[in-house]
């Protein structure tokens, strides 16, 4: 199992473009992703979990992930985040 | 006063006062299963899942959208796609043992209910994603209709983001005179739907909803193809009149009704309607027309839960051909598409639904449906005077083969002890170019054309009649579709074949006079257009078939248009 922490830094959160990225680009992987947000966890591989996640600008975020290839999925995931999402 | 202009649909005037609708979350009928239907509540899921997702994807493939747009409709697709959602749907079958449709909507409105309970505006708003997802996945398992228990005033101007057919069935049901789309175009076939129903409609007013609100009083020029949003009193005053001017002259078409459709130089045209539902029957019963031309069949298959028996079809059939007798009803057999009809047989989506398994290749494929068509057809025909018509024909081969397909239904009736008409006669709708190409050799076969120039025209110059980019490829008249049109009707006559219009074209006045030129004598229009394509025919004369007969070969776009909109005006203005 692979965890990592990590504080959502674009302006707008995890509104649905960016719930969206994130999703596609866990769904690329095998393993099992979850993330968690103050006590309370979500599948990071369902679009509504994420969404529901409500994770706004300065959010502070764990990403778990679970499965053979868990290390390429939160790098690939920390990056994104660590990216903006391109967005700002 | 606010002025907004949009796409004429169908022409008309009209004062009102604005109604919204919104696509509000469908709420199905509650049913409980049991253990023995849990697999095929399963099975009925999945499909209306990959149907969804298939109609996004095609959306994504087939339009150019915007980048937001874009992101937009990519999202429904991962929401249909996520797995906590599709395994939170299907524990609820399992596990309460309820209908697949009433557990999607369960499911979503706990999802929209968490949404609307957000703090941040930006992100509850997302909530519309999920009813419309929830939505369009209920309407897949069971073909429901949101607008079902929507109450409307008469004098209301309905205002809508995007119409599909079935939803302007509903508005006529509800009473709808007048609608606004911020989005459709010409030749939808929501559009076709609206003229053959007279509403007066406008299309393509984006961000309409933005501007109005509920009982905001508004006038709908559909002349022009404006909307004016609280109209100051002279404008007011200027379109009572105009409104009141129109009304006298429906009166003296009205005088028509009577008189027989004959041209100047003494050559009868037979005006038929085009019949797309049988709640039309009672409005046409005034109308005083040679009979029906056209009576598209779909509509016994769509929105509903399970396949028209054959009696059910039979009575249908009798009902409409009691009405006309002795006139004749020419039916013609279903034509769709697989992919409409995935709440009743199971099927995939054509890559490419118009060059697909559609029409005629589509009863071929499902003999069982068609068979049973064709028997309820049979069986009412003693009671009238019944003709059949086969969609999508290509050559003589497809004709072979429906009417083999006949012939057969004919044995078995007879076996049976079925009385049945035994000459009714079978024709061929002229709609792909290769049928007119090979209309000589069909014309020996069959014992009548109908020309659809809405698919005639579409196949012809390979343009989507629904592709808003494509407006101005779509030309009714362009001269390889005259050609052909000519050429059917050379045939036709030479094989001492009846041959007939049944499509948009015959309803469009400045059509009228160049096909009764061509030698076309019977037409199927609109029923709401016939009064005044009577009184173009009446204006038709020996010049108009010289003139016409002058030409030799339609070449170009811009001697049609000549032709059409400048040395025939005088016939149709």
């Amino acid at each position: 199992m692979t965890t990592r922490s990590i504080k959502v830094e674009n302006r707008l959160g995890l509104h649905a473009r960016p719930s969206a990225l994130l999703v596609k680009t866990a769904t690329k992987y095998r393993a099992d992703f979850f993330i968690e947000r103050g006590g309370e966890r979500v599948n990071g591989k369902s679009i509504m979990g994420v969404m529901m996640l409500a994770a706004e600008h300065g959010s502070e975020l764990t990403l778990i992930a679970d499965g053979i290839d868990e290390k390429y999925l939160i790098d690939e995931v920390v990056d994104l985040i660590q990216s903006r999402f391109n967005e700002d | 006063m606010i002025t907004i202009k949009g796409l004429v649909v169908n022409s008309g005037l009209f004062i009102g006062r604005i109604k919204k609708i919104k696509s509000s979350h469908i709420v199905p009928q509650f049913r409980r299963i049991s253990a023995e239907d849990l697999e095929q509540e399963l099975v009925a899921f999945k499909k209306a899942r990959n149907t969804a997702l298939m109609d996004i994807q095609s959306t994504l493939n087939s339009h150019q959208l915007s980048t937001e747009d874009h992101n937009i409709i990519e999202t429904h697709l991962l929401i249909i796609d996520d797995p906590d959602i599709r395994d939170g749907i299907e524990n609820l079958i399992k596990t309460k043992l309820i209908c697949a449709e009433y557990a999607v909507y369960e499911f979503f409105s706990s999802v929209i209910r968490q949404f609307e309970q957000m703090e941040n505006d930006f992100y509850s708003q997302r909530k519309a994603d999920y009813k419309d997802i929830s939505n369009r996945i209920i309407s897949n398992i069971n073909g429901d209709d949101p607008y079902k228990n929507l109450q409307i005033e008469p004098d209301s101007i309905v205002v809508v983001h995007e119409i599909t057919p079935s939803q302007v069935t509903t508005f006529a049901h509800l009473g709808v005179k007048a609608y606004c789309c911020e989005k459709g175009s010409y030749n939808s076939h929501s559009s076709i739907l609206s003229r053959a129903l007279n509403f007066i409609a406008l299309f393509n007013l984006p961000d309409l909803n933005q501007s109005i609100q509920d009982g905001m009083l508004a006038v709908l020029d559909g002349i022009d193809g404006k909307l004016m949003l609280q109209p100051d009193p002279e404008t007011l005053q200027r379109y009572r009149q105009l409104i009141d001017k129109c009304e006298s002259n429906n009166t003296n078409h009205c005088s028509l009704r009577n008189q027989p459709a004959v041209t100047r130089n003494g050559i009868g045209i037979n005006l038929y309607a085009n019949l797309e539902l049988p709640q039309e029957l009672e409005s046409l019963h005034k109308l005083n027309c040679d009979g029906i031309g056209l009576f598209r069949s779909e509509f016994l298959y769509l929105s509903r839960n399970s396949l028209p028996s054959e009696d059910e079809q039979r009575d249908i059939y009798t009902s409409v051909l009691q009405a006309f007798a002795p006139r004749s009803v020419t039916i013609r057999t279903f034509d769709l598409g697989g992919d409409k009809l995935t709440h009743l047989i199971p099927g995939s989506k054509d890559e490419n639904p118009y060059l697909g398994c559609r029409g005629i290749r589509f009863s071929f494929s499902q003999e069982k449906l068609f068979r049973t068509q064709i028997r309820a057809i049979m069986r009412a025909s003693v009671s009238g005077n019944a003709r059949i018509m086969f969609p999508m024909i290509i050559d003589y081969s497809d004709l072979d083969r429906a009417r083999h397909i006949v012939r057969s239904c004919m044995q078995e009736l007879e076996s049976e002890g079925h009385v049945y008409d035994k000459s009714i006669p079978l024709g061929v709708m002229i709609e792909i170019p290769s049928a007119a190409l090979c209309s000589r050799h069909l014309a020996e076969h069959c014992d009548f054309f109908s020309i659809g120039t809405n698919d005639l025209v579409q196949y012809t110059l390979a343009v989507d009649r629904n592709n808003d980019k494509l407006n101005n490829y779509y030309i009714q008249h362009h001269p390889a579709v005259l050609n052909l049109i000519q050429l059917t009707i050379k045939n036709a006559k030479e094989a001492g074949i009846p041959v007939s219009v049944c499509g948009e074209m015959a309803s469009i006045s400045e059509y009228v006079p160049l096909l009764i030129g061509l030698g076309i004598t019977d037409l199927s229009v609109n029923p709401n257009r016939l009064l005044e394509v009577k009184a173009i025919v009446r204006k038709c004369d020996a010049a108009l078939f010289d003139t016409i007969l002058s030409i030799p070969c339609f070449e170009t776009v811009d001697q049609t248009e000549k032709l059409i909109y400048h040395t025939l005006k005088a016939y149709y203005e």
